[in-house]
């Protein structure tokens, strides 16, 4: 299943990423920047923070690209963990800031204020099960790492495993 | 792990989303290498994760492309990039290959005297007073330092380059050895070429050896732990050694022995374990 258009093969474009062609990383922006965005922006919650995440994003796949391996995972998925990895720092560093508020706290009052709630999210928490809705929310945009999950459900770390299997078992049923 | 464990697991699923750990990744990417359908589960995972982002997609304000493309040209990109791969690669030559030279206190000590000279001569060269023997000395200081760094890259260069070609070979297969409890942080690579029998192992973090010991090799032949060589008493860490041919052999394990080896191995002193 290949869910983004490329007008070169992926190879192709990874080759030239690796000269670092600036036109083949227009092409990466051209292609994938509204899903980057899109998750960027459910993550930090603000406009401007999410431009700051991608900007910050692409230079780092600019300085990194040499070290991306075709076998380990699509080039979305790559570029998507670096987006995801930058938006949770982002937000993590945000939080510790407002006063060592917890992340909870900051995401209740955040998601209060301004609500930029996306109507696919809207659609993704109305088909899953509530559960699995709850664990997808922690691990993808939230970025909880395992024991971060274990810790709030207080469940062995094997048992997060497998749920979060099931989560996106169910995700790719659906979607 | 079989393949169907690993797939049930949910590990694959940690990888995708990269909360996996170190060990975990290490574990999926040789799943991923050895079995089709593992890594077919794999690329679905990352269909399904991928399908998620496009149902939150979102444009962006118009500017944010010049913004990032603008600001960022091409060269000074390019530049940078070479600037940090160079100093990463010399790095980790320097890291890898002679950790114990430059963690010496006499080679600081010896690099500082160097470094600290040349800078007294440089100082030297803008007194008015220097004489042309002075200038002669700092040339030589100079010239010797340079060399000697060019003598160190070019081994370290020479080692790599030996390194490839030995792992090269096709044939090859490679062998993760873990730590037991008696050496938790210990690793070690087993190239075991299964055309040619050559067994080549390079060693991580292995404790000192205590006097009077050394490490040794073996090979589980059909149940049979069978004598595989003797690890180099002066061992550093990295360094690839080769050890005796085997034709078979189901799993790799290194003990702590007395020096010159032992017929059989002492099984309370398995440092190092892991099957082909």
């Amino acid at each position: 299943m290949k869910v983004f258009e490329l007008k070169v093969s992926e190879d192709e474009l990874i080759i030239r990423l690796k000269k670092l062609e600036k036109s083949a990383f227009e092409m990466l922006y051209n292609t994938y920047i509204d899903a980057l965005f899109g998750v960027t922006l459910q993550i930090v919650r603000s406009v401007p923070l999410a431009e700051d995440v991608i900007q910050d994003s692409f230079i780092k796949m600019w300085k990194n690209i040499d070290k991306y391996d075709a076998r380990k995972g699509t080039l979305f998925t790559w570029m998507l963990n670096i987006t995801r990895n930058t938006a949770i720092d982002k937000l993590r560093s945000k939080s510790m800031k407002m006063e060592h508020k917890s992340i909870d706290t900051i995401e209740e009052t955040e998601s209060v204020e301004h609500k930029i709630e996306h109507i696919g999210i809207k659609e993704i928490a109305q088909k899953l099960d509530p559960q699995y809705y709850e664990l997808i929310d922690w691990v993808y945009f939230k970025g909880y790492t395992q024991s971060e999950v274990a810790q709030k459900l207080n469940m062995p770390l094997g048992t997060v495993k497998t749920k979060i299997r099931s989560a996106i078992m169910q995700l790719r049923q659906i979607f | 792990m079989n393949k169907n464990e690993i797939i049930e697991s949910g590990l694959l699923e940690l990888y995708v989303l990269d909360m996996a750990s170190k060990e975990e990744c290490v574990l999926v990417e040789k799943m991923v290498n050895e079995d089709e359908a593992v890594k077919q589960e794999l690329l679905a995972i990352q269909a399904g994760i991928e399908s998620l982002s496009l149902i939150t997609e979102q444009k962006p304000d118009a500017n944010l492309k010049n913004k990032i493309f603008d600001k960022y040209s091409e060269k000074e990109q390019q530049e940078a990039h070479m600037i940090e791969l160079i100093s990463h690669k010399a790095q980790t030559i320097l890291d890898q290959t002679l950790p114990n030279f430059w963690n010496h206190p006499y080679t600081i000590a010896a690099t500082y005297l160097i470094l600290a000279s040349s800078v007294f001569f440089a100082y030297k060269q803008y007194d008015s007073r220097k004489s042309a023997e002075q200038a002669l000395t700092e040339y030589k200081t100079k010239t010797e330092y340079l060399s000697l760094q060019n003598t160190i890259y070019k081994t370290n260069y020479e080692k790599i380059n030996i390194e490839n070609q030995i792992l090269a070979k096709p044939g090859n297969k490679v062998i993760q050895l873990s730590g037991t409890p008696n050496a938790p942080d210990a690793i070690a690579i087993v190239c075991w070429n299964t055309n040619t029998g050559e067994v080549n192992i390079k060693i991580k973090n292995i404790p000192e050896l205590p006097s009077q010991k050394q490490y040794q090799l073996w090979a589980m032949v059909n149940g049979k732990p069978i004598d595989a060589g003797l690890i180099p008493l002066n061992l550093t860490n990295n360094l690839v050694i080769n050890m005796k041919p085997f034709a078979n052999a189901q799993a790799f394990a290194i003990s702590l022995e007395q020096v010159g080896g032992s017929a059989v191995p002492d099984m309370q002193q398995i440092f190092l374990m892991g099957n082909v």
